[in-house]
């Protein structure tokens, strides 16, 4: 685990320089950055930026106490930054860490984007979370980096509470933020660095995942991980991550994703949806979109994925177009390779299968079977 | 994997120093009657170095003097053979036994599968062939194979398990397959409608289920 995360953060490094998230508003981006940037430098434990002392700190920690210290952690580093804004008067925020991206930068919060602000401060994306979330405003003023009113301030609970509501706030905002266009498109690019993990089945072949949640409503469930390829949900490996909230990324993010990005092969793989998108006759236009679709973007793993309607060039990874003109020979081998993929396990003893007949038989092959004709599902 | 050579000198029983170590946790004691027995090592000798050497290792009985470089050589042997032999032994009763406890205790770990509810797993090896693949799970709630968690375990040979030994074991103890009458199945939706293809999808592998129920039944009538 840890080295695959440590490959997972070195790639992001590279990749950061190439592709800096163009749809972002430019404040955000800068901070996202910077937030990557710091990332990549220290793996594992040290996530902690601009104070070597306390980093060392952290090292020697043991698992257990951690929790704790990362709440004392960001209440000091929220004073440090309260300080810091007095003398830089707001003016180079990139400099420091904000809130959002050393929340997205803590251990285990791996699988979150960051939220740009100009979501943030619009009142009605926030609709109806004031109800859910306790010291409403207080949390909002952390999440943005407000200080907070200093008449008020000797009447606030102390900073754990509140720092507890503002990860749940910047979570169910992040939840509403998923289904928007541009956090579609930095989910895309966590995706294509495999920011999620890949599927723990063995005859997945290390497909990469996507965090779900099983309900939409906050505390009933923690985050777990929805696999396209076997269409299945998974629980995170590491211990941090199985304690994140599954509403802070919510139901429907893995669907939209995978229906805006089509080039990801479904249980049913590309072949099927060309075929679906073929066979509809409803949508005269999908066939010419389908077909650019699979020619720019063959391989899931590699350059930037492509969204699915034809006019959002700007979002795309700078090297995108040199993909479109170099890799559009290659699409019929992926798409036979992909149906190679739905091998069904057999148990065997001996050599033999063992015989639906006997008790301990195959019981559960349907799980993972699929039609070898996509027709014979009557689509 | 570990510093061998200069624990070894000094642990006097090998088994137990094995099976302590980080990254052999899925391995059980072989019994030293077992061992005893040439008839089990039939063939090994052609698949491991220093054979013999590694044989009286892990009896604990090498009184061999020998250099740094060929006593390292010989302990990784007697890794290996070890493993080879465990594949026979828990195939046996004694061995199936000892590897039933171990499930028991929930010693391999839990499914990832998030609608098999932490159903215990089994090392099983995808070949009976070793160096072709490292050791995988296998979950009989859902009938499929996932990758160890731990990155430890990827470099577990499969074959010091064996592809046979999962069935064999719920063969010898029929009462620990758990029931698969009502299994969940999940369907991905957006906004809680289900995806079409997905839902379609769901339906045709419900139907294939209850052709499987049907064929049941009629085995039983027969």
């Amino acid at each position: 685990m840890s080295n695959a995360s440590s490959e997972l953060w070195s790639k992001n490094e590279e990749e950061v320089e190439f592709a800096p998230g163009e749809v972002m508003s430019e404040s955000s981006t800068a901070a996202g950055n910077a937030g990557y940037g710091e990332n990549s430098m220290m793996e594992g434990v040290e996530k902690y930026g601009g104070k070597g002392d306390e980093r060392d700190e952290e090292e020697e920690e043991e698992e257990e106490e951690e929790e704790e210290h990362e709440h004392e952690q960001e209440e000091q580093e929220q004073e440090f930054e309260e300080e810091e804004s007095y003398y830089e008067s707001g003016s180079s925020r990139s400099e420091i860490e904000t809130w959002i991206s050393s929340f997205c930068s803590m251990r285990g919060h791996e699988y979150f984007a960051e939220v740009t602000e100009d979501f943030i401060e619009d009142d009605f994306n926030l609709t109806g979370l004031s109800s859910l979330v306790p010291f409403y405003k207080e949390a909002l003023d952390m999440i943005l980096d407000y200080d907070p009113d200093p008449d008020e301030s000797s009447r606030l609970p102390n900073m754990p509470v509140i720092e507890n509501s503002a990860e749940q706030l910047y979570g169910l905002i992040h939840a509403r933020f998923l289904l928007t266009r541009s956090g579609l498109t930095i989910m895309a690019e966590k995706y294509d660095l495999q920011h999620f993990g890949t599927c723990p089945r063995y005859l997945c072949h290390q497909t990469p995942v996507l965090p779900i949640g099983t309900s939409d409503l906050p505390g009933n469930d923690t985050v777990k991980l929805y696999c396209p390829s076997c269409a299945d949900i998974y629980s995170p490996i590491g211990k941090e991550q199985n304690e994140v909230d599954g509403a802070y990324f919510g139901t429907s993010f893995a669907g939209l994703f995978l229906k805006t990005y089509t080039d990801i092969p479904g249980p049913l793989g590309v072949a099927s949806v060309k075929i679906l998108a073929a066979s509809a006759p409803e949508k005269p236009n999908d066939n010419t979109t389908t077909a650019s679709k699979t020619s720019s973007a063959t391989t899931t793993t590699g350059a930037g994925l492509q969204p699915k309607s034809g006019g959002e060039t700007e979002n795309t990874n700078g090297d995108g177009n040199d993909t479109t003109t170099t890799t559009s020979t290659a699409v019929t081998t992926t798409t036979e390779s992909d149906i190679d993929k739905w091998d069904i396990y057999d148990m065997h003893l001996f050599g033999f299968k063992v015989s639906e007949r006997s008790k301990s038989g195959p019981r559960m092959r349907w799980l993972r079977e699929r039609p070898s004709d996509v027709s014979e599902l009557g689509i | 994997m570990e510093d061998i050579s200069s624990e070894s000198d000094c642990t006097k029983y090998w088994i137990d120093w094995f099976l302590g170590a980080q990254g052999n946790e899925f391995f059980c004691e072989i019994d030293d009657e077992f061992l005893s027995d040439r008839f089990n090592m039939t063939g090994l000798n052609s698949e491991v170095q220093y054979y013999q050497y590694a044989m009286d290792l892990i009896m604990d009985s090498f009184e061999h003097d020998c250099d740094d470089q060929t006593r390292e050589q010989i302990e990784r042997s007697a890794r290996h053979l070890y493993g080879l032999i465990h594949a026979r032994y828990i195939l046996t009763q004694r061995g199936l036994q000892k590897m039933f406890d171990k499930y028991k205790n929930g010693d391999f770990g839990v499914c990832p599968r998030v609608l098999c509810n932490r159903h215990p797993v089994l090392p099983v090896g995808l070949s009976d062939i070793p160096h072709s693949a490292p050791v995988k799970m296998f979950c009989m709630k859902c009938e499929d194979v996932y990758n160890p968690p731990l990155a430890r375990f990827a470099t577990i040979d499969g074959a010091y398990f064996g592809t046979s030994f999962p069935f064999l074991l719920f063969q010898a103890y029929p009462h620990l397959i758990p029931n698969k009458n009502a299994p969940e199945r999940f369907v991905p939706s957006i906004f809680g409608f289900k995806i079409h293809e997905h839902a379609k999808l769901a339906r045709w592998q419900n139907t294939r289920r209850l052709e499987l129920m049907q064929r049941l039944q009629s085995y039983e009538d027969d």
